[in-house]
């Protein structure tokens, strides 16, 4: 990889776009080995009576799924943006760590690697900031931050259910710096302007709580959640480009879903404080951040971000819209199971949610072979 | 609206007139788009860019920018697909020129943390490469001067709520 070219040179080369995809096919296969993991552990924790490869397995759902699956990719999508080598560090070490760790060998180690994939995304948005200082640098900044700070008190010995609060900040202030970047092209009014980091800086001082105050920092931070949520429901460009057609109107209908599920997220972090365990409100608390907030945003931006980070064509097809939906609807069917303390639909809504993930990379990765037939026959 | 002339100081230049200049061939009376062959005479804008620059009054326009109107049309087809808005109207295309059979494009971003260059180069070879006259498509990106909200067409604005 090398540095944007000055003008009239090459950013890349044209015969090197083919092999794009192949150059970051391990880095991919590290990604689907962590969703893959992530998904049997899901499916294990909700109690289906699936074979157990390791009983310590499905301990590890919530970092395989976030930092494994989800950190890999977001590394990627910043080491393509740079257009460096070292970047790829991050999600090398993701990957690597979250693959160590699926694979039973000393935890430590893979924790270990885990962090080094934090600190390098750090560095990464360090340099992003040093080259174009922005707000939305810092805000995805605080978000490596995050990764790391729930990786070294999981390595501190910190139960998972005190790191999960580290691993939803990661994701979400990396999405909301995203937006915040949007915005550049949206003209919101000045006040709403500073509304949105004011939003952030209220959640970062929840988190910050978390280590003294448990029961006071969850509530802030659900309260700069659901600031986040509204600001970005009022705010975002998803509100317009809502009005558009095909592609363009699907990734706002995903986001705005999303971004209603973070708004739920806030109100229970905001209403219940700290989880005492992994039950019904835990279930709850998470998985309106992780499935309704994050895998909508996957499922809106997988039609832009596949072929950036691949090199392969991703063409929207209406389809989509069938495991959108069904993602949306089984969340609401778990989160009616965990408000009733009913077990059977707490487990019906999460595996609807598991096949609505495998129902998309399914119908993304048939779309994906048919541009690429029609293309080679053109 | 009446087609502008030919002249120098008409050479669209800007995205904003190059939109202005793209609908006023649309209105010809024969109906037909002219299109500068790839490889034949560089176009005045290609050959005068400061000097069309300085009389279109643009303010935001920094460096002299080369958009060879038939390379502009074709690399509308370049679309953001979140905002559903093309690269010549998002103010990301910096220049668009040919020497022979050979179009050199050069491209910006909005911030050097998007992740979509690879996805944008690939865009604008697929567009191109559709036209039988290129042979070869080089694509370059910059990150400087870097694009500011300044850069967008009046057109992408008012599709992204921007007040007048």
């Amino acid at each position: 990889m090398t540095d944007p070219a000055p003008p009239g040179e090459p950013a890349m080369p044209e015969s090197s776009v083919p092999s794009r995809f192949m150059r970051r096919l391990p880095l991919l296969a590290l990604a689907m080995v962590a969703l893959l993991a992530g998904l049997w552990t899901g499916l294990q924790r909700l109690g289906l009576d699936i074979p157990v490869l390791r009983t310590d397995l499905a301990g590890l759902h919530g970092p395989v799924f976030v930092l494994g699956f989800l950190g890999t990719q977001i590394g990627l999508e910043r080491a393509v943006a740079l257009r460096r080598g070292w970047p790829f560090l991050a999600p090398a070490a993701a990957g690597a760590g979250s693959l160590w760790l699926i694979a039973g060998l000393p935890a430590t180690a893979g924790q270990v690697l885990l962090m080094i994939g934090g600190l390098t995304l750090c560095s990464v948005y360090l340099t992003l900031h040093r080259e174009a200082p922005a707000w939305h640098n810092g805000v995805m900044g605080l978000g490596a931050a995050a990764w790391t700070a729930g990786v070294i008190s999981w390595l501190a010995g910190a139960a998972l259910v005190q790191v999960m609060p580290w691993l939803a900040a990661f994701l979400v202030l990396t999405i909301v710096g995203e937006r915040l970047e949007l915005t550049r092209m949206t003209q919101p009014p000045a006040a709403a302007r500073a509304m949105l980091p004011a939003a952030v800086a209220v959640f970062v001082a929840g988190l910050a709580g978390l280590m003294v105050w448990p029961e006071t920092g969850w509530r802030v931070a659900g309260a700069g959640l659901l600031a986040q949520a509204l600001w970005l429901i009022r705010f975002d460009v998803a509100r317009r480009t809502v009005r558009m057609h095909g592609v363009t109107r699907f990734m706002a209908v995903a986001l705005l879903a999303g971004y209603t599920w973070l708004a739920v997220a806030g109100v229970t972090w905001l209403w219940h404080g700290e989880p005492l365990g992994a039950g019904f409100t835990y279930d709850a608390m998470v998985h309106t951040i992780f499935v309704g907030f994050v895998f909508s945003m996957i499922f809106a931006h997988a039609p832009v971000i596949v072929p950036a980070v691949l090199g392969v064509p991703l063409p929207f097809k209406p389809a989509m819209y069938a495991p959108l939906a069904l993602l949306h609807a089984g969340l609401l069917v778990r989160l009616a199971g965990d408000a009733a303390g009913s077990g059977d639909a707490m487990r019906a809504g999460g595996v609807v949610n598991e096949i609505a993930i495998v129902a998309f990379v399914a119908i993304a990765a048939a779309c994906s072979l048919r541009e690429q037939r029609a293309r080679r026959t053109a | 609206m009446q087609p502008p002339s030919r002249s120098a100081a008409n050479v669209p230049v800007t995205p904003d007139e190059h939109f202005a200049y793209l609908e006023s061939l649309k209105q010809e009376p024969d109906g037909a788009t002219p299109r500068v062959p790839v490889g034949g005479p560089k176009s005045e804008s290609a050959e005068r860019p400061q000097a069309a620059l300085k009389q279109s009054g643009k303010a935001h326009a920094r460096k002299p920018l080369v958009l060879e109107p038939h390379l502009v049309e074709l690399l509308r087809g370049v679309i953001d697909p979140e905002l559903g808005i093309d690269i010549v109207a998002l103010g990301l295309l910096r220049e668009a020129r040919a020497e022979e059979h050979t179009v050199h494009v050069t491209f910006t971003v909005t911030m050097p943390s998007c992740p979509m260059p690879d996805y944008l180069e690939d865009e604008i070879r697929r567009c191109l490469k559709g036209s039988e006259e290129i042979d070869e498509v080089i694509v370059s990106l910059v990150n400087e001067p870097p694009w500011t909200a300044a850069d967008m067409s009046d057109e992408a604005r008012a599709t992204l709520g921007w007040t007048p």
